[in-house]
């Protein structure tokens, strides 16, 4: 376990526009994963991350967020923007939110990674059920794979 | 002067919910109302699947507790076709089951209850998390609890298929036999497991119960309703969270009721108030009286507290003698006081780590009769698990093709809606006073909300993660305030 770049997609897949670090994450695999990077999917944020990104020197997520821009708007954010923007599950209420997460997994002796960044897509719809995205969030997903590849230096 | 108070986001909760507190015109507590966002076209979206895709489809509806829709959701796809699963299968569906409940369990009590207590309410709130709890508790320990919270993942993964996307469970069993290879994996993970809940009550005894001032507010005023309970025993009144009957019972304990969980629509009504999204389940036995106590009152609750005082006791020992040590420090059953919901959560971690022990050990675990092939034509069915959170119904109607007509869910935390009011609005009531406002006062009315360990994104299949949340406290001049944390 551990190399260069993770990349995690989060969200609910059945939740419309929830899902689409999910969706950003499957067209990556299907493009093909950047060099050196390696491909994840989750729900949400919390303990169980811990292992998981152990060992990487970068931290790249991708999630929902609501930060009341135009539907489809491509976000990227550090971990010192979490506290104004609140990506869906990154900064999960669920159990620990990010910043918590890492922060307790450097407490406990963990490699976490050095550097974190989140591609964040606005939101449509969070509230209905469906498997796909609204139209506006479907068409950003090509360029939230855009700018992850930009992020690992592709 | 602070009129309004808003607990904005109510943290540290699976999804999220709006606390609204309305004050007189002294400042002090008159109403509080908790609201949840809908979620839109659940049943749209069920219909015309395939039976056994709900089982792979209802886990999706919150990242939280996929396990026991998947379990609810194979136990309903049983029912409507008919079919008895191979006595291989229910093992195995319970060890997977268990392991989740561990799962589920433990990572409450340490990520979202004990920072309430350790380092406490008046703590700063930075350090009212996990990471302020590990300060106390110590780095080895904080070692274990992720551990074991990968141990409990991990057997999920190795008997479903997906640590979080569970997919084996099916109408007549499980698609899927445990290999010795995975049996023998399972086995020191359970020791494992059964050591560590030992701990975790050590830990709780420790910190939380040798502490006067915590154990004042366990075992106080007020975080205390007498309501009924209601929750799942076996065939001898103990404890079980994949099958048995519902059991009711009233304020003193009496039986109210035991019942087949596909009767359920005979005992439980559903009150809808104009504010809530999330209606108020209620005993129909005993009838709506509105959001309070008593034996008149046909408010209920669900979750570790009510299943452990439904119940005649633990199947496993270490559980049982846990069990025993609660009730004897409350000198009483049922325990009515709210907060009790943490301690019985750690006795319920210890019994399901015991069951996991013992399931992974049983000879039958392993065997590859695990999945009868429904015959019957697919018609109605109701299945019913423990959650962690509670008492889960899923019922299902299909057509003559075994595909989805209709889709019914009451959640755990929906039973729970009516009394986490009443639990807000007691410890708004108490804690809020003349308008004054700390922010230690303020957790302390989200204490009385996660005791529940809530989940909203099921209740109304609200959206999980965080939102922007408001509490809104109402002056009576109409004036209108809310808070950020």
């Amino acid at each position: 376990m551990g190399g260069q770049t993770l990349i995690m997609g989060l969200g609910n897949p059945v939740l419309t526009d929830d899902g689409v670090g999910i969706h950003v994450v499957e067209r990556l695999r299907c493009e093909g994963a950047p060099e050196g990077a390696r491909l994840e999917l989750a729900g949400t944020c919390g303990l169980g991350l811990l292992e998981i990104v152990a060992g990487y020197e970068r931290l790249v997520l991708v999630d929902a967020i609501d930060a009341g821009r135009r539907p489809g708007t491509v976000l990227t954010l550090g971990l010192e923007e979490l506290d104004t923007l609140s990506p869906a599950h990154a900064a999960s209420s669920h159990e620990v939110d990010l910043p918590t997460a890492l922060e307790l997994g450097r407490k406990l002796g963990l490699p976490m990674p050095g550097e974190v960044r989140i591609v964040a897509i606005q939101i449509a719809d969070v509230s209905t059920f469906s498997e796909t995205c609204t139209q506006a969030v479907r068409d950003a997903i090509a360029e939230a794979c855009e700018v992850v590849r930009r992020i690992c230096g592709v | 002067m602070a009129q309004r108070i808003v607990i904005d986001p109510v943290t540290r909760l699976e999804g999220h919910g709006k606390i609204d507190i309305l004050l007189d015109d002294a400042g002090n507590v008159a109403q509080a109302f908790l609201q949840v966002v809908e979620l839109r076209g659940f049943e749209k979206f069920c219909e015309g699947r395939p039976i056994e895709e709900l089982c792979r489809i209802t886990p999706k509806i919150c990242g939280v507790c996929p396990g026991a829709h998947h379990m609810a959701s194979a136990k309903a796809a049983d029912a409507v076709y008919g079919v008895t699963i191979p006595p291989a299968a229910r093992k195995l569906r319970e060890l997977f089951y268990n392991a989740h409940i561990a799962h589920s369990h433990l990572l409450h009590f340490f990520a979202l209850a004990a920072p309430d207590f350790v380092p406490g309410a008046d703590a700063e709130p930075a350090k009212r998390n996990v990471l302020g709890l590990i300060d106390a508790v110590g780095k080895d320990f904080g070692v274990q609890v992720l551990r074991h919270r990968g141990y409990a993942q991990k057997i999920q993964g190795l008997i479903a298929g997906h640590p979080i996307h569970p997919v084996a469970a099916l109408p007549g069993g499980m698609s899927l036999a445990l290999s010795e290879e995975a049996r023998a994996e399972i086995e020191p993970m359970g020791d494992s497991l059964v050591a560590f809940a030992r701990r975790c009550l050590e830990v709780f005894d420790e910190l939380i119960l040798s502490q006067p001032e915590h154990r004042e507010l366990i075992a106080g005023d007020i975080y205390h309703h007498e309501t009924y309970y209601a929750g799942l025993v076996d065939p001898d009144g103990k404890v079980n969270f994949y099958d048995g009957q519902v059991r009711v019972v009233d304020p003193e304990g009496g039986e109210l009721a035991l019942y087949d969980p596909a009767d359920y629509l005979d005992h439980i009504a559903e009150r809808v108030e104009e504010w809530s999204y999330l209606k108020f389940p209620y005993l129909k036995q005993v009838g709506w009286r509105g959001l309070v106590d008593g034996p008149e009152s046909g408010v209920y609750r669900v979750n570790a507290l009510a299943r452990l005082n439904v119940a005649a006791g633990m199947a496993s020992p270490l559980a049982q003698a846990a069990y025993e040590n609660m009730y004897d420090f409350f000198g009483r059953k049922p325990v009515h006081h709210t907060l009790a919901f943490h301690w019985a959560r750690l006795i319920e971690l210890m019994f399901a780590c015991e069951e996991v022990q013992r399931l992974a050990r049983d000879p039958e675990i392993t065997s590859r009769d695990v999945r009868t092939v429904p015959s019957e034509k697919p018609g109605e069915g109701v299945g019913v698990v423990e959650a962690a959170r509670g008492t889960l119904f899923h019922h299902y109607q299909s057509d003559s093709k075994g595909l989805a007509r209709s889709v019914n869910l009451i959640v755990a935390t929906a039973q729970n809606n009516a009394a986490m009011n009443m639990s807000v609005k007691k410890a708004a009531q108490a804690l809020i006073k003349n308008g004054k406002v700390g922010d230690g006062i303020l957790d302390r009315v989200e204490m009385a909300f996660r005791a529940y360990d809530p989940c909203l994104a099921c209740a109304t299949h609200t959206l999980p993660g965080r939102m922007p949340l408001k509490v809104c406290i109402h002056f009576r001049d109409g004036e209108v305030r809310t808070f950020t944390r």
